[in-house]
């Protein structure tokens, strides 16, 4: 753990943390990034903060759009063959 | 970032097992990151296959068990820089680690990420418009929310494919997020919700 990250720890465990230290914190809960204790401290902060409530919702809303909405390419039919041909002639 | 590979001696029937059983199930997630850095069909297509022919080059340098979609994924993002990017005729692209470092800066003020987006617009957005703000974004932007939001992968993950440390790739993340939220705010507003 780097300087900088100790220091915001103790922030968030001490409940110093200004909202866009928490902000920062929402991103690595949303991408499961977050200790148990770094999730209590934002959990303990949004009990106080419906700006960051809000916030929280919508980064999670944003991450399921992307998931479930992004328009996915089809994949070529002769692409897996045309790759394992190519493989097998490269193999002496 | 440099790690010590450790080299293996596979027989010809373990690496068509390793092609078989652990690269090619990849293959679609491969091409749409394909597709997504080039917007080009042909160009996806040759991408993947050139990833998919340096793995079996370099099959020995993989280690069985390890995480092979992040493996490739690397190779893929290297290709793609390497000679695509070369090819193509894309004005001079701004160093975003310069400017992440700048924004990393002690005392530095963050851009704010002042969206009026809101939770039921982005419910209500198609998914054309998710994709086109996606597809709006500056490759690397692009790149990390791909990598996070779409394939699942760790910011460590992101780190060893995208070869630039983690703090990068968290600050990368915050910025490209607020600038699809940007993107989304712009087509909430027009499409009036």
């Amino acid at each position: 753990m780097g300087l900088k990250q100790y220091v915001q720890n103790v922030k968030f465990r001490t409940g110093m943390a200004n909202c866009r230290e928490y902000i920062d914190l929402i991103y690595d809960v949303i991408d499961n990034q977050s200790s148990p204790s770094q999730e209590q401290y934002l959990r303990r902060h949004l009990k106080l903060c419906l700006k960051c409530v809000d916030a929280l919702n919508l980064e999670k809303e944003l991450k399921k759009a992307i998931q479930l909405k992004s328009v996915h390419q089809e994949v070529p039919k002769d692409l897996a063959d045309s790759i394992k041909n190519k493989i097998a002639k490269s193999t002496p | 970032m440099e790690e010590a590979i450790e080299k293996n001696n596979y027989t010809d029937q373990e690496k068509q097992q390793l092609v078989d059983m652990e690269f090619m199930p990849h293959l679609r997630a491969l091409y749409n990151f394909a597709y997504k850095l080039t917007y080009d069909e042909d160009d996806s297509k040759d991408l993947v296959q050139d990833t998919y022919m340096k793995a079996y080059r370099f099959i020995n340098s993989f280690q069985k068990g390890t995480n092979a979609k992040a493996w490739l994924f690397r190779i893929l993002k290297n290709s793609f820089i390497n000679e695509f990017r070369k090819k193509s005729k894309q004005p001079a692209q701004v160093d975003y680690q310069e400017v992440e470092g700048y924004y990393n800066s002690e005392g530095t003020e963050k851009p704010s990420s002042t969206t009026d987006l809101r939770v039921d617009s982005v419910k209500n957005m198609m998914g054309d418009e998710i994709t086109s703000a996606l597809n709006s974004l500056d490759v690397d932007f692009r790149t990390v929310i791909i990598l996070c939001d779409l394939e699942g992968f760790t910011y460590d993950e992101m780190a060893k494919i995208l070869d630039i440390p983690i703090g990068t790739v968290r600050s990368r993340i915050h910025r490209a997020r607020n600038l699809l939220k940007e993107k989304l705010a712009g087509y909430a507003a027009s499409m009036g919700y």
